[in-house]
């Protein structure tokens, strides 16, 4: 070796132990986030129970979110269906009830069920009963009525547990109430709904309840629309007989001034002006029939809608389930 | 007594039909909307107005049930209808809520499409 290429090795060995004291202190520096950056590693539990803390928080949007970071993620994993109904459960509470619709209609539609609920998996098979339920209700919310009975019967077709069944029929009986307060014919079908929930769960008072509701429907006070408008016949008799007493009175007596007055004009000589308050006093005078009859359709709708608010208050329909007590009961208010 | 009856058919038509936007399919509407409500007030405890009820009337039924509808209004106003209706507030005001939707749903079923 010669003399030149000794100085070069001295001089590279001269940065040597810079070097390892540099790369001494870099492994000394804390793991963190002046140095590098920290690893976290999630796991399938720790992303869903975020997503769970985040909906029990209520802040759906973000809980939407993580359910299908860890649906995306985590596929395979057995909780992938809950975090799918639980993504329904937050566009519901959300109020965005079309994708509520979709979210559950995903499970429903899950050809086979017990994939649904695998063992150890937190979505028992009355969380797919719920999703029925839940895709009814959002269907209410967004006024499809028919698509939320449809959806009903379709449990009741492959349902054989009773209280299932007797849930349905709860629920539809307060769907029929609900389309009652718009037409009236719904109550039939409410009350055939009712006949059909099971009294075999229902003890003696709630049957007894149950059987005076039913009666009360067929015997609610109304007014006939034919009556009141043969008895608007003389003004304001049939406001009167709708008992709107003001309007009877207002009825009568403008229209009787009106007369007089037309009568007093023709009399006069003063045809022109006779026959401009016979006009307007031809509007008022069918104004009053038709305001009978329109106020007899009024005050049955009234009466009906007090009923169904009667029965609401009274008698609220259970369609939660509950694993204490297996019996059904009568008593749930759904926030429709 | 004539005037008079014409003065109280005045007082009942511009005492119910009140300003709150106007029409433009009438032109008796638009001129009581435009010029009379404005100096006479909004006094109708009814919404929407009596003036804002004819005119949905009239374009939704036609002169004839248009005209009746309004007649029947018009003697309804403020009476027991401010009872026995529902009530809305606007502007921190109440009203009792009387859309013609609420009088003629008995035989008029919305195209629905």
């Amino acid at each position: 070796m010669t003399f030149g290429g000794m100085r070069k090795k001295l001089n590279k060995m001269k940065y040597f132990p810079i070097i390892l004291l540099t790369l001494f202190l870099i492994s000394l520096c804390p793991n963190n986030g002046v140095c590098g950056k920290k690893e976290i590693v999630l796991n399938a539990d720790m992303q869903y129970n975020y997503a769970q803390k985040c909906f029990k928080e209520k802040d759906y949007t973000t809980a939407i979110f993580e359910y299908k970071r860890f649906i995306n993620f985590f596929s395979d994993h057995e909780n992938v269906t809950s975090a799918e109904f639980k993504i329904g459960e937050a566009f519901y509470n959300l109020k965005d009830y079309e994708k509520a619709v979709m979210a559950f209609n995903k499970i429903i539609l899950a050809e086979n069920p017990e994939i649904l609920t695998p063992p150890g998996s937190d979505l028992s098979e009355s969380n797919i009963t719920d999703a029925y339920f839940m895709k009814s209700k959002a269907l209410v919310l967004l006024g499809k009525f028919v698509a939320s009975e449809v959806c009903m019967h379709n449990l009741l077709k492959i349902t054989e547990d009773k209280i299932t069944q007797d849930r349905a029929y709860s629920f539809l009986t307060l769907l029929y109430l609900k389309i009652a307060e718009t037409n009236p014919d719904a109550l039939i079908r409410a009350k055939k709904y009712l006949q059909e929930i099971s009294l075999e769960s229902v003890d003696k008072p709630q049957k007894d309840h149950l059987a005076k509701t039913l009666a009360d429907m067929n015997n609610l006070k109304t007014k006939s629309p034919a009556i009141a408008g043969i008895t608007s016949i003389i003004p304001g008799a049939g406001y009167v007989y709708c008992e709107r007493y003001k309007d009877g009175l207002v009825s009568f007596l403008f229209n009787t001034a009106l007369m007089i007055a037309a009568y007093k004009a023709f009399d006069d000589g003063n045809h022109a002006l006779g026959a401009a308050i016979s006009f307007v006093e031809a509007g008022f005078y069918t104004g009053n029939i038709y305001g009978s009859i329109s106020s007899a359709h009024k005050y049955n709708r009234r009466k009906r809608n007090e009923y169904i608010q009667k029965v609401h208050n009274q008698f609220h329909i259970r369609i939660d389930s509950s694993k204490e007590d297996e019996q059904i009961q009568l008593f749930f208010k759904v926030p429709f | 007594m004539l005037p008079r009856i014409s003065f109280l058919i005045f007082i009942l038509f511009s005492s119910c039909m009140a300003l709150e936007s106007c029409s433009h399919g009438n032109p008796g509407m638009n001129f009581f909307q435009e010029h009379i409500s404005p100096i006479d007030g909004n006094r109708c405890s009814s919404y929407p107005s009596c003036s804002q009820y004819s005119n949905t009337a009239f374009k939704k039924h036609g002169a004839v049930m248009g005209w009746i509808m309004a007649c029947d209004r018009l003697v309804r106003c403020g009476r027991d209808t401010a009872t026995l209706s529902k009530k809305v507030v606007i502007n921190s005001e109440v009203f009792a809520f009387d859309p013609v939707e609420a009088n003629d749903f008995w035989w008029y079923e919305e195209k629905v499409e």
